[in-house]
């Protein structure tokens, strides 16, 4: 599974904290912190559907207003929420005894670089996937450069051990199924939280599938085939959850009700992902308020330093 | 010949340039304006974390300064509560209890978060981008993150700019490859979760992110206890 979307997710949780991440690689997702690591007694820990009551009555709101928040609440339609919850719930708890305790301990005995070669190594793992999914969005200039960076990269690069296309100027980019049937038009459908591999959507879910098609190791045909398959898919899941540490800590500390958050940021990330990070200005919120100072109020004092 | 229509294309655009600032006598562009705020005043924050010779009260009351100074906390806390703030617009008491828990806990989360980054330098990427929505101006400037032993990490930064240019941050983004995520946005998504499963009551989110805020503290705290132990 392509989890740079993950990193991103994780890290944004706790303000500018994805700093911190390097982008690590195809592996199945780590679980996360469950509702019951929230902080705050207003929320509550059971995986059962919010209260269908209407707002307080004061509360006024147009059918745009309602669209709108709809739209920012749960950029990702949830009908199956209370499925969704009850995986993440056990997500959290295959983390919390299995998959960090293992990734905790494959810190401990691995110096800096050797994680780092691992993460290139698995990276690289996934660039035909990014390189078809490229070709099928018709994007010949961003193939030619996935075909390029992979061709660097396991051959100077050893195996894709090291990244010295990057060095190059080929920076490593991520593409998938799911993004692809995204730029053709088709919509996320529900959301889904998968079983060990974290938050996707039924469209995402499809494209997992159909990526395997792209992935070399699927026509590995070895005796030890299946045993390699098995090995890359346990490091990368672990070399992931390791570059997580920090940043999932950050969610236990910070984030009320992280189901939500991973949902709504899913949402956000995947959206991006499939303009392929194109950010258009125009269509960005509007932050109503107060009147600025040429609305009619008083000016503000400028901020220190300021240098109009 | 390439080469003819590109020196071509050179001078046009200098003269093209050279006319801008004789015609407005505005040599800096609005953009590069923005550019400017970000560059004095986002490095101040980080700057204020690892300053040496602060106690853990004048570290957090400078570091609140300077983010009240650069970010338009007010405005925000409006915004992360999207349809609800009309409540809350109508009722003063509430509005100013409301600005104040969510400024406390936005300062906390970014003095608690930020804190892994003393020493990160904010390299401004050139080529701002400007829109205006309902007669707001708004502005997104890219910045570059630098951290020894860290990859360089892109954020970018959304600010709402007055006629009179003068700027406030509204909402940063975290970029990494193709993936943008808004933190303004993210916030709302949570807050709207938290009150329709409430709801729509703004007293019980107040509770709940003071809750949070005080968490915050005593972790920052109890950090600050260690380095100087």
């Amino acid at each position: 599974m392509k989890t740079g979307f993950l990193v991103l997710v994780v890290g944004a949780l706790s303000p500018v904290a994805a700093f911190a991440q390097t982008a690590p690689v195809e592996s199945p997702a780590p679980a996360d912190t469950g509702p019951e690591e929230a902080q705050g007694a207003a929320v509550p820990a059971d995986p059962s559907p919010p209260p269908q009551e209407p707002a307080q009555p004061d509360v006024t709101q147009s059918d745009a207003e309602a669209q709108d928040d709809y739209a920012s609440a749960a950029t990702i339609p949830d009908p199956f929420e209370p499925f969704n919850r009850a995986v993440f719930g056990f997500n959290n708890v295959a983390d919390r005894y299995v998959i960090e305790p293992t990734a905790r301990g494959y810190r401990a005995v691995t110096p800096r670089f050797v994680r780092t070669g691992v993460n290139n190594f698995l990276a690289n793992l996934g660039e035909p996937i990014t390189f078809a999914n490229e070709v099928l969005q018709g994007q010949p200039k961003r193939a030619g450069a996935t075909l390029g960076r992979f061709v660097v990269n396991t051959t100077i690069g050893v195996a894709g051990v090291m990244n010295p296309a990057q060095s190059m100027g080929l920076e490593r980019r991520e593409e998938d199924f799911g993004q692809t049937l995204g730029a053709w038009g088709v919509g996320s459908g529900p959301y889904l939280v998968l079983p060990l591999l974290g938050p996707s959507s039924l469209r995402d879910t499809t494209g997992l599938v159909v990526d395997r098609a792209f992935t070399p190791d699927t026509y590995f045909d070895g005796e030890d085939a299946p045993e390699y398959r098995i090995g890359v898919n346990v490091v990368g899941a672990i070399a992931t959850r390791e570059a997580l540490l920090e940043t999932v800590e950050n969610v236990r500390n910070s984030s009320a009700d992280p189901y939500v958050t991973f949902r709504s940021l899913y949402g956000q990330a995947r959206a991006s992902a499939i303009r392929n990070g194109r950010e258009d200005v125009e269509a960005l919120p509007d932050f109503d308020g107060d009147p600025l100072p040429d609305e009619g109020a008083a000016p503000e004092e400028p901020a220190a330093g300021y240098e109009g | 010949m390439g080469i003819v229509t590109k020196s071509r294309r050179v001078f046009a655009a200098f003269w093209a340039a050279f006319a801008m600032i004789l015609l407005t006598g505005q040599p800096a562009r609005a953009d590069e304006a923005a550019e400017a705020y970000v560059r004095n005043n986002a490095p101040a924050a980080l700057a204020a974390l690892s300053e040496e010779g602060l106690s853990a009260q004048e570290r957090q009351a400078k570091f609140a300064q300077l983010m009240e100074r650069f970010a338009d906390l007010p405005r925000i806390s409006e915004f992360v509560l999207g349809r609800y703030a009309t409540a809350v617009r109508a009722d003063p008491e509430l509005r100013a209890e409301w600005r104040r828990v969510f400024r406390d806990y936005a300062i906390a989360v970014y003095q608690d978060q930020l804190d892994q980054y003393r020493g990160t330098e904010v390299r401004v990427l050139p080529g701002s981008r400007d829109a205006t929505i309902n007669g707001r101006f708004y502005s997104v400037v890219a910045t570059e993150l630098i951290s020894p032993g860290r990859q360089p990490f892109r954020a970018e930064w959304r600010l709402l700019r007055s006629r009179d240019n003068t700027f406030k941050v509204v909402d940063v983004a975290v970029r990494l490859n193709d993936q943008v995520i808004w933190l303004a946005t993210q916030q709302r998504s949570d807050f709207l979760a938290f009150l329709d499963r409430n709801r729509g009551d703004v007293r019980a989110l107040i509770t709940n992110v003071r809750q949070q805020t005080d968490s915050m503290r005593a972790r920052i705290a109890q950090r600050e206890q260690g380095r100087r132990g």
